[in-house]
């Protein structure tokens, strides 16, 4: 038996967004870089381990709207659209670049890695990625789990506790539908945790989530592992908590890895470094400068005098950060399990998007990691929280702490003086919802319909990623239209409905640009049934 | 405007008009009752007087007018400032904050300022925070209350408790001179975030080595007293050890302000280009390069210091004639 188990939980998440009004949109571009720089590289690099017969477990959660842009032939379309582009640039680029040996290289592992990426989205894949991520799982390797339906943060869903409710039993059927089982494990977005949401996560046949560590810890009674062990809510889900040693490791702006100074910058791109005239047919509208993902420079220091990326040294750096992070994992295991009755489960959750995209080389350090556990130590075993269940059924019983994994650990990140005006409109939409699943229980076609894209507009206007952007302060006037577009467009619904005038021509328009979960059940916004009624365990 | 000039708008052009005037409009009002609220709003004035505003009241206006309305898009229209419902909400923002907004229909509003010129002035708005902690609370038995003065425009606050783990309520209400109180709305009841590990213990789990796992548990280090590990975790939150999700793909949308103050930066690039037969085969520094059906070139270089040597060969179809020009080009950077 090893002396612990180390938990690697990526959370991977996108708000829904999707613009067939226009030819161009600006965010959409999200979708496009994370796909090109996170999703298809942990593909292609849990691809490899599987090929190699590397014995590994990690957890990957797909958000349901991040699972809607996978499945939309549209974004499909133009990803494979953007991505030619890219290959152009790229290759232009090996053109451009043939007197300077330093840049050439890079210029040919772009190109490289692009292909690559076209390969695995349209061949491998079929341009659709839950096929590489169903196949990973069935190959062992991953434990694909859930997350909200559109990530809203649940507990400021208190006052409307069906909503909350919905947003879970959403995810999980509309997870059920294309993964063919119901998930075993959910995310919380944000880890935003409040006593009672485990309720329906149960009722959603869900064993387990991943919370922030202080949930655990706070709990009640005392956690007697601390975060070392999960615990199972009064309803029987488990909680894992996650351990903060490990996690600074990586997120630390001062002392995380992805900060080494070998390791390629974030900032400096040729979309905003070469001639507008050379990168115009590859930025937004041919004029505004974004980034492109071609990046020579690395970190270097604390100086805007970068100096050139050079690939192999920061695979060297990503190789000794990989055992770093393991060696590290090995003397806490060893510690811990002197304290223990059993293996210590370190639970380490990160943000997808983390990986690849804003740490260029985390896929290889994640890789690494994952073969370097496999082949060079025996202290530690990778495990996902699902197979502790299966070894360990039998945990300590505490109601976790409402908390979340945000800046200082509560709720202020959304709610703030510069999103706090969202709440009166998200919670009358809230409750004009659950009076229409009251008022309609056996709708007509139309009817139905137009309930159906009522409770889509909800979902859509409650994604935590409004607030958030909101907070930051960058790309706001994106966040705020969302969120009125949306609340609006259910406020015209509601009228409609309850006024036995649906207008389908507009419900028509709004079904068709915000078509997420073609299935939602907008009965789920009833009343939340009474704890015996809705456990079922 | 009249009931009948009302009565001939459609619902959605009614609902406008309630919002222009400021009007409060419940959910499930019907196209009747908006014309009933849109008639008695008009406030002692005649029905028509909506239209037919005083003289100089009618010039101000026409400053503002740039022709007839047109029918607004509906992407384009702002959301409602409220609903129509008399409501309040506490939500906790952290374990010593709470945030509260509310909303006071146009019915309960009149009532209260009723009240406030009854007692000339001397009434005070105020948001009054009841401690019901495992209380059913009936309004008179919460374990303590303090009032927090608000002024009439506020529609929301955020309020200091300081209490984790205790139970919230707040009723926003005036508070009257001679010390009673006119309850316009009571919230909902809070449970603020705990703070702390619970004192609460397991007996059936109970560990000997629980303080050394908590202390693990809060983060990198040796052994500590529980009390610095609490600080210590408390350390950790501040850090924000989260990217929060899409910040990273947020800030490859929008430029990077630069630290520094005044800047340049300048480099060369280099364009070669030219024409031959579209059937030869062209060479430049010896690497093939594609012509376009016209037999057109062109080729863009990043050109750093130092000397490049540029040859250009064209050669026929057939293999028989061969044309050669050379380029020499220099660039020499000074600062």
């Amino acid at each position: 038996m090893p002396a612990g188990y180390i938990s690697i939980v990526l959370h991977a998440h996108l708000p829904f967004v999707k613009h067939p009004e226009y030819e161009d949109f600006l965010e959409e571009r999200w979708f496009y870089e994370a796909l090109t720089e996170t999703y298809i590289p942990l593909l292609d690099a849990m691809g490899r381990l599987v090929r190699d017969g590397v014995p590994a477990r990690v957890t990957v959660s797909l958000s349901p709207t991040l699972m809607s842009m996978m499945l939309d032939p549209l974004l499909q379309e133009r990803y494979v659209r953007h991505l030619g582009k890219l290959i152009e640039l790229a290759g232009k680029e090996v053109e451009r670049t043939r007197w300077q040996p330093e840049f050439h290289h890079l210029a040919l592992m772009y190109h490289e890695r692009f292909v690559r990426a076209r390969a695995i989205f349209e061949g491998e894949c079929g341009r659709n990625l839950l096929h590489g991520f169903k196949h990973l799982e069935s190959a062992g390797v991953l434990e694909v789990i859930t997350c909200a339906a559109t990530h809203g943060y649940l507990p400021l869903m208190q006052i409307c506790p069906e909503t909350a409710r919905a947003q879970i039993l959403t995810a999980g059927q509309f997870f059920a539908k294309h993964f063919g089982h119901p998930p075993v494990g959910l995310w919380l977005p944000e880890c935003g945790y409040f006593p009672g949401v485990d309720r329906f996560i149960a009722e959603a046949g869900i064993r387990y989530f991943v919370s922030d560590a202080h949930a655990v810890l706070h709990g009640v009674p005392r956690p007697c592992y601390g975060v070392y062990a999960p615990v199972y809510c009064p309803s029987g889900v488990a909680a894992f908590g996650r351990d903060l040693e490990s996690s600074k490791q990586v997120w630390s702006a001062k002392e995380g890895y992805p900060g080494d100074f070998w390791y390629r910058d974030f900032y400096r791109d040729i979309g905003f470094d070469l001639d507008l005239d050379y990168v115009s047919p590859y930025i937004h509208m041919g004029h505004d400068r974004v980034f492109t993902g071609l990046k020579y420079y690395r970190i270097t220091g604390p100086t805007d005098d970068k100096r050139p990326y050079e690939a192999e040294r920061a695979l060297a750096q990503a190789d000794s950060h990989a055992g770093n992070f393991m060696f590290n994992r090995e003397k806490q295991a060893e510690f811990l399990s002197g304290l223990m009755d059993r293996p210590p489960m370190i639970v380490s959750p990160y943000d997808a998007e983390l990986f690849g995209h804003w740490w260029f080389e985390g896929i290889d350090w994640l890789e690494l990691l994952l073969r370097k556990t496999a082949y060079d130590q025996q202290n530690v075993k990778t495990l996902t929280p699902g197979d502790y269940l299966g070894i360990y059924p039998s945990n300590q019983v505490v109601t976790p702490s409402e908390s979340s994994w945000g800046w200082k650990g509560y709720h202020e990140v959304w709610l703030e003086g510069a999103n706090d005006w969202i709440y009166r409109h998200l919670h009358e939409a809230a409750r004009r919802m659950r009076e229409l699943a009251e008022a309609y229980p056996n709708p007509d076609g139309l009817t139905q319909r137009a309930l159906k894209q009522a409770a889509r507009e909800l979902f859509l206007a409650q994604a935590s990623d409004w607030a958030f952007i909101m907070k930051t302060g960058t790309m706001v006037g994106y966040a705020v239209k969302r969120t009125e577009d949306h609340i609006r467009r259910f406020n015209r619904l509601y009228r409609e409905i309850r006024e036995m005038r649906v207008n389908e021509a507009n419900l028509g328009d709004l079904e068709f640009r915000d078509g997420v979960f073609p299935d939602i059940d907008y009965r789920h916004f009833l009343a939340v049934p009474e704890p015996t009624a809705a456990l079922g365990v | 405007m009249n009931r009948e000039q009302l009565q001939t708008k459609s619902t959605e052009e009614l609902l406008r008009l309630a919002e222009e005037r400021h009007i409060e409009v419940a959910g499930e009002m019907g196209h009747d009752a908006l014309v009933e609220a849109l008639l008695s709003h008009s406030g002692g004035r005649s029905p028509e007087s909506l239209s037919a505003p005083a003289g100089d009241q009618l010039v101000e206006e026409a400053k503002y007018y740039v022709g007839p309305p047109h029918e607004a898009a509906e992407e384009e229209r702002g959301i409602p400032e409220g609903y129509g419902r008399t409501t309040i909400v506490l939500q906790a923002r952290d374990p010593d904050w709470a945030h509260s907004y509310w909303e006071v229909a146009a019915a309960d509003r009149s009532r209260a300022e009723a009240i406030i010129s009854d007692s000339w002035g001397m009434a005070r708005r105020v948001l009054r925070v009841h401690d019901v902690t495992d209380v059913d609370f009936d309004g008179g038995n919460s374990h303590a209350f303090r009032d927090i003065e608000v002024t009439g425009h506020a529609r929301d606050w955020y309020i200091h408790l300081g209490q984790p783990d205790r139970c919230f309520c707040v009723e926003l209400g005036l508070l009257l001179p001679d010390g009673g109180f006119h309850l316009i709305a009571r919230s909902n009841t809070v449970r603020m975030p705990r703070d702390r590990v619970s004192d609460v213990v397991d007996s059936e789990w109970m560990t000997v080595e629980f303080d050394r796992l908590l202390a693990a548990s809060a983060g990198p280090g040796p052994g500590r007293a529980s009390e610095e590990m609490l600080e210590l975790l408390q350390q950790g939150l501040e850090l924000g050890l989260a990217s929060g999700g899409i910040s990273s793909l947020l800030g490859s949308l929008e430029r990077q302000a630069r630290a520094r103050g005044f800047w340049l930066v300048a480099d060369t690039e280099l364009i070669v280009y030219g024409a031959t037969e579209p059937d030869a085969h062209l060479t430049v520094q010896g690497r093939a390069v594609r012509l376009r059906p016209d037999g057109t070139f062109t080729l863009r270089f990043a050109l750093p210091d130092g000397v490049q040597n540029i040859p250009i060969e064209a050669e026929s179809a057939d293999g028989v004639e061969v044309r050669a020009i050379k380029f020499v080009v220099s660039r020499t950077s000074q600062r």
